[in-house]
């Protein structure tokens, strides 16, 4: 994973030429960040309640530790079992464990990002259980044997078309030749995915909030995938990340919406489920056996550094629907599991910085995203803070011509020097309009995507040494 | 306990000095959708309004016997044979079991051994625990003969509601399950907030009902005092 991170540049470069990602994103991930907004200003004291959710989020990382006890203790009560996990092998393998211990050989699963971090279907398969992804979207990313490219639309990088091609080539959809129709293909899938669920014997959730004071794991989905896909199973596997817990009932309810506008602008997600444990007596579905994993994986390792605020982030996409630079390379060129400005927070962070080096550089530091965040995470400070770590960390020849540039910013002679070379060099490069499109060695960087404009005839100094002496000389005749 | 545990617990505990302060818990929450209109009246309004808007269907009837009729009629208009149904006690509408039996309609209640019954249902009847205007939501909670593939299963789901079920907000449920000490909550295996019916828009932000719960989500409430 770190090293896909580290092919940001390359992977953007190829994701800027890509027409049809590009035609996807335009529609899909504006018209996202158009909805959340629009949302949000029918809103009343919105910034109130965002306040009240960012409350919520801290209250529950301040007493983390005795809310995961509580939590542990109210799920043991009702006969549910939790497991913890200090990382993604020992997270799977618990998983794996308990396949081994029901003899389970196929699971459905609903849609969670802390399984996409532990890699947790591949590993499952590698030991001979078959998964398989419910949730509209992650299905058609399983079909298409590649990676969902956002964390709640996860085919947000693609077409209806590619969507269609897939359905009819893989499983054997009819062709809709022209006239593709997703109520369709929509309904095909309803179809092939509900045999397999009275064919599994497990499902696999993730979980958006543990509710510490009854030990309550909430899921929200608009498909109903993860209800049915713990109703008829007789067993239920929960793996959460451990900084997903609030104290109380009434910090649910303020965030379980605050988390539906934020994500697509609904008041509420259509099931937001919520579960207690296993099937009581005289139940006719649902579990017979609940499990919930806290995951751990590099989480603690964050908690407490001047980088926690991080762990507060409620999954819900907007910062990635609004940020500039995810809207124009899509979810795939960050090559990690969480894209986008939170995930190129969350990811060097999660698997080390050394391994994602280009990540807190993919932004223009904006500040939408800390705008549209439900829970106001300061991703910009962040990232610059990110930033200042790899500097820590550069090889000592830039940080040598890092040093060479802030001295001559303090030396105006020698600023002045450098700007009249520079101005008079790039000449060299200039196309007619004065514009530099083809730079030399690493600057060629900048003119790869984008053009430098000319060197202004004046410079700032010369204007304002010309407008100073203008402005004196008005003053004097005043 | 394991290993695990304790060093995860121990590294949150030695780390957290760094954490930014949290702010208090409020006294009071600020509820997230405003209603201008807390009378029986106005929630029923605004429960309808919302509710259709997300494409559900609510009917309001004056008693239990057009209710009857009602849910005849929907079942008719579907053309369902078969419905998969809670047991008849929670379902807040006396006389439903025999009015679906003179009706054709065949009813059966999910047990462990059935799945493929159930299946084959064409529509389910529950009822719920309360309904939210602000947000057009139903609260289901499960327990014995309150299954989880009654809302689930079948295409199109009738809801039983009578008038007083309906309260303000998500909140204001909230705040009754406070007053109760959560002793609700905390007792029943699993509880669902249903906003609409089943939807996806993740084709090209296409809105697409009826992906794997229900497509038509239709609640009938009967007026008045019970």
């Amino acid at each position: 994973m770190g090293l896909e991170a580290n092919r940001f540049a390359e992977a953007a470069s190829r994701a800027l030429k890509d027409k049809q990602l590009k035609a996807a994103l335009d529609h899909n991930a504006r018209l996202a960040d158009a909805t959340r907004v629009k949302s949000m200003a029918a809103t009343t004291g919105a910034e109130a309640l965002r306040q009240q959710g960012r409350g919520a989020r801290l209250r529950g990382l301040a007493q983390l530790p005795e809310l995961l006890e509580q939590t542990e203790a109210q799920i043991t009560a009702r006969g549910g079992q939790v497991l913890w996990a200090r990382d993604a092998d020992e997270a799977n393998r618990h998983v794996l464990e308990i396949c081994q211990r029901h003899g389970l050989r196929f699971g459905v699963k609903s849609k969670s990002m802390v399984t996409e971090e532990l890699h947790l279907v591949p590993f499952l398969e590698e030991h001979g259980v078959r998964m398989l992804e419910t949730d509209l979207g992650e299905f058609v990313v399983q079909v298409d044997e590649s990676r969902p490219s956002h964390i709640v639309a996860p085919i947000m990088h693609m077409k209806k078309e590619g969507i269609h091609k897939l359905f009819v080539e893989k499983l054997g959809m009819e062709s809709m030749e022209d006239d593709i129709d997703p109520q369709v293909m929509t309904r095909f899938a309803r179809q092939y995915l509900r045999r397999q669920y009275f064919e599994a014997d497990f499902g696999i959730t993730g979980g958006n909030f543990i509710i510490a004071e009854t030990g309550t794991i909430a899921i929200t989905t608009n498909e109903g995938n993860a209800r049915l896909g713990t109703a008829l199973q007789p067993v239920h596997v929960a793996i959460v990340g451990i900084e997903k817990v609030i104290p109380t009932w009434e910090d649910y309810a303020t965030l379980v919406q605050t988390l539906a506008r934020s994500a697509t602008g609904q008041q509420l997600s259509v099931y937001s489920t919520l579960y207690n444990g296993p099937a009581l007596e005289g139940e006719g579905d649902g579990p017979q056996h609940y499990y919930v994993i806290l995951v751990d994986n590099g989480r603690s390792d964050i908690y407490g550094t001047q980088y926690s605020e991080a762990l507060a982030c409620i999954r819900c996409g907007a910062c990635l629907n609004t940020c500039p630079v995810y809207q124009n390379v899509g979810g795939h060129a960050y090559g990690a599991v969480y894209p986008g400005p939170i995930g190129s927070v969350i990811t060097p962070l999660l698997t080390g910085v050394e391994n994602a080096t280009p990540l807190p550089f993919a932004t223009s530091l904006c500040g939408a995203c800390k705008e549209a965040c439900p829970v106001d995470i300061n991703i910009p400070d962040m990232l610059l803070g990110l930033r200042h770590d790899l500097q820590q960390e550069q090889s000592p020849l830039w940080r040598m011509g890092m040093q060479a540039w802030s001295w001559s910013f303090s030396h105006p002679l020698l600023y002045e020097t450098g700007r009249k070379v520079s101005a008079a060099l790039s000449g060299a490069f200039a196309g007619d309009d004065g514009k530099l499109r083809n730079l030399p060695g690493p600057l060629g960087a900048w003119t790869e995507h984008r053009d430098f404009p000319p060197f202004p005839q004046e410079s700032f100094h010369d204007w304002w040494r010309r407008e100073r002496d203008g402005q004196s000389d008005q003053d004097g005749d005043s | 306990m394991s290993e695990a545990r304790a060093q995860i617990l121990t590294r949150l505990r030695e780390a957290r000095d760094g954490l930014p302060d949290a702010p208090a818990r409020p006294e009071t929450y600020q509820p997230v959708s405003i209603l201008d209109d807390e009378s029986p009246e106005g929630l029923l309004t605004r429960f309808r309004k919302e509710l259709e808007r997300l494409q559900g269907e609510v009917y309001v009837v004056a008693d239990e016997e057009a209710a009857l009729d009602k849910v005849l009629s929907l079942l008719a208009e579907s053309g369902a044979r078969r419905a998969l149904t809670w047991d008849w006690p929670h379902i807040p509408l006396p006389g439903l079991s025999l009015a679906l039996e003179d009706a054709g309609v065949e009813t059966l209640q999910a047990t462990p051994d059935n799945r493929e019954a159930c299946e084959a249902a064409e529509a389910a009847i529950s009822g719920a625990d309360a309904a939210i205007a602000a947000t057009g939501s139903l609260v289901v909670s499960t327990a014995p003969g309150m299954g989880r593939l009654a809302t689930l299963l079948p295409p199109q789901h009738i809801v039983l509601l009578r008038q007083e079920q309906l309260l303000p907000s998500l909140e204001t449920w909230v705040a009754q399950q406070r007053a109760d000490d959560l002793s609700h909550l905390g007792t029943r295996s699993n509880l669902c907030i249903i906003t609409g019916p089943s939807r996806t828009a993740d084709i090209e932000k296409n809105l697409v009902l009826g992906v794997h719960g229900p497509g038509r989500l239709q609640v009938v409430v009967v007026e008045g005092e019970a």
